[in-house]
């Protein structure tokens, strides 16, 4: 078995993070090899850099021993990279021999014009049909497909190209059993053909049962590249973890009074399942998992956003209807989005208008608005968080992350939330940013209001919270308490492992 | 050999192929309760219009497939229809009437794809105000219209015709459509159309010239638009300024009702040729049934509205979610 690509010190930085830092990557032809990690330790930006979608900063990358650059992602595919995406990229509305040839369609001379040659290009098909063992009418479009059969169009697209290096980004995660069988045995079979299969998943059981070595990365650093027969479960949950926890977080204890709020065998068809979760007043309540486990969702439902097929809402012990935004804020709960420039705030608008946008009722004095109201409101939390900005009038989209992220969370604590769910709260915001949002809900906690806070940063949640649920596919797979917190007791609850 | 006849049984039973029925189904209903309608000169009159507007309809057709939508057209057939009387003053003949109202087309078209690849303007938008930009210059060079025009001007319209009977432009546009259904079966250029209207991101990361291909399919379209006014100017000694208005509405509504989706990525010209046929007859029936010709406006639009809300209808099929989950996966997939 021949290297067939190498990484060295690719590093790659985006505005406020280091996504990659002195990554490296060795991959062997003929051989299925895993990536590791957590969320955000760069398995994405990693990919991206060798499908040519990012250049990288630094580094070096060499294919078959041959030093390249990649200018974008076309000559990375015509270097016979190839990448699957969760989200498959083809034409819905074409079919399958479409799909798989596009842009590279065979061609014959008739009468000194150049046409397609359909004959030649089925031919090819059903050759790499039977390869991967498969029978499928080639001229179906793609949107009648299911999940697994577009996945298996994808890699016939990638073997009709001769992909060298194949990536799988999460192949199965909406696959059934069956289907993820049939998926193995295809990719067993491009090994055995040479080919290199590059497999990122969090599902450390098909890891173990389907790849030869697993390279684990964190932080965007290089931890380990071992073969799977080598290692155990455990030991790839130790390489994913082992940071220290830093400890500046301003957690300091606060009264936690009766149970407010409880969520009671929540379910929704395909996403969540029995789901059961509780909230006293004044804690922080953490929900923890990775990628796809279902937070977001969860959060989604609970506010209303999207409808829960059964289950029960309970706050402060009476059952509530929950069937848009509007009564999950007429009952005290609030959500703030991960995504502050497309859901939290109106950025082209002033730090004002954003404020008070949430209770505009409030702010009339008889028909129209109270300008000198809406100076208070957005005054009192500009003073309060910090908020660095010369005026109110400021608008939104001048402001960096971390003062967006504090008028987004204004915003919702201006409606006085009995219970605050806050979706990945410091994303993409420097330390000090994050510290003062850490005070700003310290705050909040000791006035009486409960949040729920959704994060990938186990640190974050480890320093912040008073309990910590932990989902995995949409099912909660255990609660932690403050005394027994650990990263690696969290990362093992969400990965399934024990 | 079960599959076989399925495969084969689908590729007969299409959408064309209802849409062949209905035709036929809407000619007998017109034979039958308007005999006389089919006089020798009214068939020769709506053969002549179909052609026309099946020339003009494959040029939307392209633009449409491509996610984009022009409503100018019918503008630029009136700026055509002009420029080409002027032309045809001097005594010019068909063969050099024809080339320079296609270039004029073509450039007028091209104005409109700048808009919408270089200044990323919505082609909804930008076709809107070009629509103005057009039609509004022409008052402004011509009062009225251009009359006087001389027999070698309207030789397409009286003299050319095919057995002394059927006119020239039948023929016409029976070619460009055979040329349009091979092309967008067997070249390259037409798979890069279809990918562009089914997902324009997809297709940039494939490598595909989006921008390029946009641009060229305007281009063609503007041309066949200037055949298409060619053949309505040159059908009488005088051209008004608003030769061409409205008849975008008449080709999307062609287009769209021959199958292709209003957003783009399906859709075959040879649906569009039965789209035109079906609306060739259904207006200058309901004109000789005693109707106004406005009922022919609503009944275009109420086509056009209903193939949008059914494109609308099977988006919402899709599982109704206010966070969008491709946003969702990307986001995860941020870092």
């Amino acid at each position: 078995m021949c290297e067939i690509l190498r990484l060295e010190n690719i590093v790659k930085v985006f505005p406020g993070t280091i996504a990659l830092d002195s990554m490296k990557l060795s991959v062997n032809a003929g051989e299925i090899h895993s990536i590791c990690g957590e969320n955000g330790a760069g398995k994405s930006t990693l990919m991206k850099i060798v499908t040519g979608v990012y250049r990288p900063d630094t580094g070096q990358i060499y294919l078959d021993g041959e030093k390249i650059n990649f200018n974008n992602p076309r000559e990375a595919s015509k270097k016979g990279i190839s990448i699957i995406y969760q989200e498959t990229s083809l034409f819905e509305e074409m079919t399958i021999l479409d799909n798989i040839f596009l842009g590279d369609e065979i061609t014959k001379n008739i009468l000194g014009i150049r046409c397609i040659d359909y004959e030649s290009m089925e031919a090819e098909t059903i050759k790499v049909f039977e390869m991967m063992n498969i029978s499928l009418d080639f001229n179906q479009k793609v949107k009648s497909l299911g999940m697994a059969q577009k996945q298996i169009v994808e890699i016939a697209k990638a073997l009709k190209s001769k992909s060298k290096i194949l990536i799988l980004d999460e192949p199965t995660a909406s696959l059934t059993e069956r289907e993820v069988v049939a998926l193995f045995k295809i990719i067993r079979m491009l090994r055995d053909d040479g080919v290199a299969v590059i497999y990122i998943s969090h599902r450390l059981d098909e890891i173990f049962e389907v790849s030869n070595r697993v390279t684990v990365i964190r932080d965007g650093k290089f931890i380990s590249c071992r073969n799977t027969s080598d290692i155990t479960k455990n030991d790839l949950v130790t390489d994913m973890v082992g940071r220290s926890v830093e400890n500046y977080y301003p957690k300091f204890e606060t009264e936690i009074g009766e149970e407010i709020f409880c969520a009671f065998k929540l379910n929704q068809f395909g996403v969540l399942h029995d789901v059961d979760l509780n909230i006293h007043a004044g804690e922080i309540v953490g929900l923890s998992g990775l990628a796809g486990a279902g937070r977001t969702e969860l959060a989604l439902a609970i506010c209303g956003f999207v409808k829960i097929d059964s289950g029960e809402i309970i706050l402060e012990g009476k059952t509530r209807r929950i069937s848009s935004y509007l009564d999950a804020m007429e009952a005290g709960i609030v959500y703030v989005s991960e995504d502050r420039g497309k859901y939290g705030l109106v950025t082209e608008m002033s730090i004002k208008h954003n404020i008070s946008m949430s209770q505009l009722k409030a702010m009339k004095s008889t028909l129209f608005i109270d300008n000198e109201r809406e100076e208070k409101l957005a005054r009192k939390y500009i003073d309060e968080f910090g908020i660095k900005c010369k005026d109110s009038d400021l608008l939104a989209q001048n402001l960096s992350g971390g003062n967006q992220q504090k008028v987004s969370v204004s915003k919702a604590i201006s409606l006085s939330p009995k219970v605050l769910i806050l979706d990945e709260p410091t994303r993409g915001i420097d330390i000090n940013a994050k510290v003062e949002i850490y005070n700003i809900i310290m705050q909040l906690v000791k006035n009486g209001t409960s949040v729920l806070m959704i994060s990938s940063e186990m640190a974050e949640l480890i320093g912040m919270c008073d309990r910590i649920y932990v989902m995995q596919s949409g099912h909660i797979k255990g609660e932690v308490n403050r005394v027994d917190f650990s990263q690696e007791k969290l990362l093992k609850m969400a990965l399934e492992v024990e | 050999m079960g599959i076989e006849s399925k495969t084969v049984k689908k590729k007969i039973l299409t959408a064309e192929f209802y849409l062949l029925i209905f035709f036929i189904a809407l000619l007998l209903l017109l034979v039958i309760i308007a005999g006389e309608f089919f006089s020798l000169n009214n068939v020769m009159n709506i053969l002549n219009s179909a052609s026309y507007l099946l020339i003009g309809a494959i040029g939307m057709n392209l633009i449409i497939l491509t996610g984009n939508i022009d409503v100018s057209a019918g503008a630029i057939a009136s700026v055509v229809a002009i420029f080409i009387a002027f032309v045809g003053k001097t005594g010019a003949p068909l063969y050099i009437l024809l080339p320079v109202a296609m270039l004029v087309g073509a450039t007028l078209s091209l104005i409109n794809a700048l808009f919408i690849t270089w200044l990323k303007i919505p082609s909804m938008v930008a076709t809107l105000a070009t629509t103005q930009l057009f039609s509004g210059m022409l008052p402004l060079i011509v009062e009225g219209s251009v009359y006087g025009l001389p027999n070698s001007f309207t030789w397409l319209a009286f003299k050319a015709k095919i057995f002394n009977v059927i006119p020239a432009s039948v023929l016409g546009a029976i070619v460009l459509a055979i040329i349009a259904i091979i092309f967008m079966k067997y070249s390259k250029f037409s798979k890069k159309i279809y990918a562009i209207g089914n997902d324009r991101s997809a297709a940039r990361i494939l490598g595909l010239h989006v921008g390029k291909i946009e641009l060229s399919v305007f281009i063609i379209a503007g041309a066949l638009y200037g055949v298409m006014a060619t053949i309505l100017a040159t059908a009488g000694q005088r051209v008004t300024t608003t030769m061409g208005s409205g008849l975008e509405m008449t080709m999307i509504a062609a287009v769209v009702l021959g199958g292709t989706r209003i957003s783009g990525g399906s859709g075959k010209i040879l649906g569009t040729v039965l789209g035109v046929l079906i609306l060739s007859i259904i207006t200058p029936a309901m004109n000789y049934l005693g109707l106004s010709p406005d009922w022919s406006d609503t009944v275009m639009g109420a086509i056009i509205l209903l193939s949008v809300i059914v494109g609308a209808i099977s988006l919402v099929k899709k599982r109704h979610n206010m966070f969008d989950l491709k946003d969702k996966l990307s986001r995860e997939n941020k870092v």
